[in-house]
């Protein structure tokens, strides 16, 4: 039975170097994308550009992994029918987004560590910190960045197991987040 | 009644005659004197195990032993004891807002929050409780199994599909698609029977089935919750039970005394927690029902009338929200209405009664999770105080 969390483990980093080999990693790059946004890949990290979000890791997406998209307000989150209004305070909507994660069926357990306001750029928002545990995974830790701006609101994910690949990936996480630039609000 | 009788004994026999025809004849009802669990069982009970662990081990299992001891003496005097065949019967609670209720073969049933909340009297509460407790006795994950002849599909007939979604990743949802209508009947059968062995109002017990009908029209087969994928339609429960209780016309009133009186005042909790996750979740209708029921419970009290000021929220009913809100504060001082008028003052540039409300709302929760915004909204009001 020890054994298991080690193999489960192993198929991951498996199945994550595959994945990396499996599109075209871009390496420590300047780019902007169909989200006017503009940052620096961190050193070490392979970008994934997807068709509504750029998807970055270190290790391997399930490992750890970053991501940033935006979307118009009116959207629902996932999980529950409720949308992210523009009159909705910034503090109403974190709470949205922490109703979206607890009702989220593939996380069976959740803890809230911080709830703060954040500015990046001249964009107000949130940030929220979190571990959780998948269902029939592994724990992990979460932060979120929610930053609202005109007419999008932009959404950041980083997360990564709780063990090892977390922390190994923050301070890749950290730059990407201080080199990011938002261009059209 | 001799006549009510004997159209009871033939309808039985017509069920018990096509339910034989559609199900596999080698798989015996655990009641049956000859009944030994097989290879087919101990599998089925082995992946059970797993998953009552599992729910066991989430967040999803209600605990409040009070609700659920009375679950399980409602369930022995349904059956004349727990112990059904070798199995020991364990009822649980899952909190989940959906209007369901499921069987493993291991004799576990989880009854959700959601269809708790809905109940009124204990026959209603006997009656799906019973439903679930005939497929455990009928053995119907086997019978499932057995009747597609797919060693693949050994999941097949667990109504535990929900934990597919509920503990998720396991993507099987192609290869499991419930029981079949003829073991739901099957079921329903067994249900009416044990509902008049334990001296349940039969009609009164079939009106749960009529309720979850009524609060699911308008869902379709692919986005209702699992509990109509894998069993008929509540419509076809509500006709089920009908036509048999029509079997038998003088159908006897509640022959004994209810374990508990006012089931639903033990679940007030249950159905309070519920009307939250609905405001949660957006589902301002199913906030609603569960309003009117807390209301006719509770009478008029602050909270639910923070609740009903939430539901007008939802709905877009932005006069309403406000003036229910000012209504709950007259009822009572809590902290999440003066957050929310605090808010709602805040947002309108109404900044003495914004001050107001949200510097009462940080007395009140000095361990508010949104402490430090509602604190950055006080300092922007006070600037604007300052130079008015």
């Amino acid at each position: 039975m020890r054994a298991i969390p080690s193999i489960i483990v192993l198929v991951m980093l498996a199945f994550s170097s595959l994945y990396t080999h499996a599109e075209e990693a871009v390496l420590n790059e300047t780019i902007t994308h169909g989200l006017d946004v503009d940052f620096k890949v961190p050193k070490n990290w392979y970008l994934y550009p997807r068709p509504r979000a750029i998807v970055l890791t270190r290790d391997g997406e399930l490992l750890q992994s970053a991501s940033i998209s935006r979307f118009k307000y009116g959207k629902k989150l996932p999980n529950i029918d409720r949308a992210l209004e523009k009159t909705a305070l910034i503090s109403e909507l974190g709470e949205l987004y922490m109703q979206s994660i607890e009702n989220d069926p593939e996380v069976s357990r959740l803890e809230r560590e911080a709830f703060e306001p954040v500015e990046h750029g001249s964009l107000p928002g949130f940030t929220l910190k979190y571990r959780f545990k998948v269902a029939n995974g592994p724990w992990m830790r979460g932060r979120i960045f929610v930053l609202t701006g005109e007419n999008y609101i932009y959404q950041v994910f980083y997360r990564g197991t709780e063990r090892v690949y977390y922390e190994r990936g923050e301070e890749g996480f950290e730059s990407f987040l201080t080199s990011l630039d938002i261009l059209k609000k | 009644m001799r006549s009510a009788s004997v159209k009871r004994l033939l309808l039985a026999g017509m069920v018990s005659t096509l339910l034989t025809a559609c199900s596999s004849p080698s798989v015996k009802p655990m009641t049956d004197p000859g009944y030994k669990p097989d290879t087919d069982d101990m599998r089925l009970r082995i992946t059970a195990d797993k998953l009552s662990k599992r729910i066991e081990n989430s967040r999803y299992l209600y605990k409040n032993p009070e609700i659920q001891n009375y679950l399980n003496q409602l369930a022995e005097r349904l059956v004349g004891g727990l112990q059904v065949g070798d199995l020991k019967l364990d009822i649980q609670i899952i909190e989940n807002p959906d209007y369901n209720a499921f069987a493993l073969a291991n004799g576990h049933i989880y009854i959700h929050t959601g269809l708790l909340s809905l109940v009124d009297t204990e026959a209603e509460l006997a009656a799906v409780l019973a439903h679930e407790i005939g497929h455990v006795v009928h053995r119907d994950a086997t019978r499932a199994a057995d009747q597609r002849q797919n060693a693949a599909n050994i999941y097949a007939g667990f109504s535990a599909l929900p934990l597919i979604n509920i503990f998720g990743g396991l993507h099987m949802a192609g290869s499991i698609s419930g029981y079949s209508r003829d073991l739901e009947r099957d079921a329903d059968h067994y249900a009416v029977g044990q509902l008049d062995y334990a001296g349940y109002n039969l009609a009164e017990g079939a009106e749960i089935f009529a309720k979850l009908s009524n609060a699911t029209q308008g869902t379709g087969e692919n986005d209702t919750p699992y509990f109509f994928s894998t069993h008929p339609r509540m419509k076809e429960r509500v006709e089920s039970f009908r036509m048999l209780e029509s079997s038998d016309s003088k159908a006897p009133a509640q022959k004994k005394d209810p374990l508990q009186s006012s089931p639903a005042t033990l679940f007030h909790d249950v159905t309070k927690e519920t009307l939250v996750t609905y405001i949660e979740l957006g589902k301002s209708d199913r906030a609603d029902s569960l309003l009117t029921r807390l209301k006719n419970i509770e009478g008029d009290t602050a909270t639910l009338r923070y609740y009903e000021a939430k539901i007008a929220q939802l709905k877009g009913e932005d006069d309403r929200y406000q003036d229910l809100l000012t209504k709950a504060l007259t009822l009572g001082d809590l902290p999440e209405v003066r957050r929310e008028l605090g808010i709602l003052n805040y947002k309108n540039k109404e900044w003495k009664s914004a001050y107001e409300h949200l510097t009462r709302y940080l007395e009140q929760s000095p361990e508010a999770k949104d402490r430090i915004f509602i604190e950055a909204y006080l300092r922007e009001i006070k600037e604007h105080k300052d130079t008015e």
